[in-house]
Order: C-alpha cells, then structure tokens, then sequence
C-alpha cells in the first residue's frame, strides 16, 4: 500500500478488494495477483497507468519500439548469415563452429526479430525485452562484438518504452508493422546483393523511421506522435550514428 | 478512448455495470460469472481499467459506503458509458448477424 503515491487515494479501497479476491488462492495464484497489484502501485506511482498521460504515450511509442526492436534484430542477423554464407568455407562449418559469444549475439538478436514480430501481432512482450535486455548485457560480456556501447544502452531505453506501455493500452498498430517491413525489406536487399544501390550505412532504416513519423503526423495524431516516433528511435540512430 | 473495438475486459467492466452500480469486487465477481470465469481480472487490471474508464468519462462514482470501517466505492454508467455500451452491443450483434448468415451459406453483401 505504501507504494500508491499519496494522491491516490484508492490505495486502501484496492487492498481490502485484493485482500478478498486473493482469499483461498494457491500461493503461485497468490504470488501472480500480488505481482498484478504491485505492478499497478508501480505505474500509478510513475505516472504510467493507463488512465495517465504517461500511459498514452507509451501506448503510442511501444509499438513503433517494437518494430524498431524487429527491423534492428532482421537487418543484423540478415547481415550475419550473408557473413557465414559468402565466406569461403561451407555454411556447415561455420555454423557449427561458432563459438558461445557469437552464438549468444545471434540468440538475442533472433529474440528481437521473432519477440518483436510476436509482440506486434498483439501477443507476449516477453521475447522482444529478454532479446533486447540480453543484447544490452551482451555487451558487458563481450564488447568487441559491438561498435559501440550506446547500443546497449540505446537496447534498454527501447525495452523501457515497451514495458511502459500500460497492459489494457497494448494493440496492433498497422503503422508501426508497416515501419518494420520498410526499414527492414531494402536492408535486406543490400546484404543479400539484390540491391543495387548501397545503404549499408544504417540511413535507410532511420529514413523509414523518419517517414512513419512524418505519415503520422500528417495523420492527425500530431506532435504526440512525433514525440512518440523519437522514443522508439535510439537503436536506428545510434545504428546510424555508428556508420557514418 | 478512441472508434476501435474496446479492449475486452473494458467491455466487460461496462457490461457488469449497465444493470446495477457495483464496487470494485463486485464487478470482478461479476465479470468472472458473465464469462463463465474465462475472465478472472486481477486487482490491478481492475482497478487500472476502472481508473481509465473513470477518466474516459465513460463511468462515475455514484457514492462511497463504509462497510465494516472499511470504505469503498460505488461505480455506475454515465450516460456516455451506457451510449457507448450500446453501440458495442450493435457492432457486435451486427458482426454475429452476418456470421451466422455466412455460415448458412449467404452470399457476401455487396459493399
């Protein structure tokens, strides 16, 4: 209870509820509804619920952080598998030589493409965060195979943004799929040499960002969508930043 | 809250309410037994969903009772509330319509 800030003075009111609903529970029951509760005093105290302004906005952001996270984990593992496949030694081998580091920046970066694409049809969150927060302590363990440790860091803001989103605000966002598709299709071109005209420079997917958020904001929905779009930016910038 | 469907327990939440004001766990209990306890919301949800549908305007608080010390609050429809219950209500009766006109082997309607 000490957790509800003291505005909110619904705090004794929502324990004697939960005190009654979680009577006669089984302790994981138990465990999971209190884990419900201090999730809310949690949000309600950093302006995150969903009746909050913080609320919208992560409502919009998250699912544009999603995508980002999707298109950002496709383009490097797009990138990989084009490394293993032009090299001159047989797939095979490569592939089964690849030693745990290597293993476990692809593992998180699979966990970003498969959880972001998950997670954008309106299902668990859960791959998409594990796969960024595993990318981010991926690099305290292995730095060399990152250009740069904001990276990690640009990893964590992105989770945050898709964890701020409140639970009842999560849906499917037809921009933010479209997002993903467009930043990560002439990318993949590129490493695959279908594509003519390099934009291996990390520029493309920025632009695709810059291009979502210029529809959504001619859509209506204004500054706050800009806004929004700028949360679920750091991975593209620093992406780009990084390849200049 | 915006044209698209509502989100489920949303609904729900407004549908335990449109025949009777009720306090927090007795819309819950309602709503487990509207669902045959397919849906059993946490506090947490609960009371997050309520607090929005509050501050949608789509609810109000009615009264506060103080039962045993303790003091709780009564929630009812607003008159958006029940508006906005009733276009659900037609959106969704409208989609099963044209299910069971599909399934029966109707043809599409022209659009």
């Amino acid at each position: 209870m000490r957790l509800y800030p003291v505005r909110y003075h619904a705090a004794g009111e929502i324990l004697d509820v939960h005190r009654e609903m979680t009577a006669g529970l089984s302790w994981p029951a138990r465990v999971r509804a209190d884990a419900d509760l201090l999730a809310h005093a949690l949000r309600v105290r950093l302006g995150l619920d969903s009746a909050s302004t913080g609320g919208r906005f992560f409502e919009l952001a998250a699912p544009f952080a999603l995508a980002v996270t999707a298109a950002y984990g496709g383009i490097h593992l797009m990138s990989w598998y084009a490394g293993v496949v032009i090299s001159p030694g047989s797939t095979w081998s490569q592939l089964v030589t690849t030693d745990l580091r290597h293993g476990l920046n692809v593992l998180f970066l699979v966990l970003m493409c498969a959880g972001g694409i998950v997670a954008l049809l309106n299902h668990s969150r859960l791959g998409a965060v594990l796969g960024l927060l595993g990318f981010a302590v991926d690099w305290t363990i292995s730095p060399g195979l990152y250009d740069s440790p904001l990276q990690a860091f640009a990893a964590v803001l992105t989770a945050l943004v898709i964890v701020a989103c409140p639970p009842d605000r999560r849906r499917r966002s037809p921009a933010a799929g479209a997002l993903a598709a467009l930043a990560w299709f002439p990318s993949a071109l590129v490493l695959t040499r279908g594509f003519v005209i390099s934009t291996d420079y990390g520029a493309w997917p920025l632009l695709a960002l810059v291009l979502t958020g210029v529809v959504s904001y001619a859509r209506s929905s204004g500054l706050r969508a800009l806004a929004a779009i700028a949360a679920a930016s750091p991975l593209f910038l620093v992406q780009a930043s990084i390849s200049l | 809250m915006t044209d698209r469907g509502m989100q489920e327990l949303a609904l729900l939440l407004l549908t335990a309410l449109a025949n009777e004001s009720r306090h927090g766990y007795a819309i819950a209990q309602e709503v487990k037994a509207i669902t045959d306890g397919r849906v059993a919301p946490r506090t947490g949800a609960l009371y997050g969903a309520l607090d929005r549908l509050l501050a949608d305007g789509l609810i109000e608080v009615e009264r506060e009772e103080v039962v045993g010390g303790r003091t709780r609050r009564i929630f009812t429809l607003t008159p958006t509330g029940r508006e906005r219950l009733e276009t659900e209500a037609e959106r969704l009766a409208a989609t099963a319509r044209e299910m069971r006109r599909r399934l029966a082997g109707g043809t599409a309607p022209a659009t």
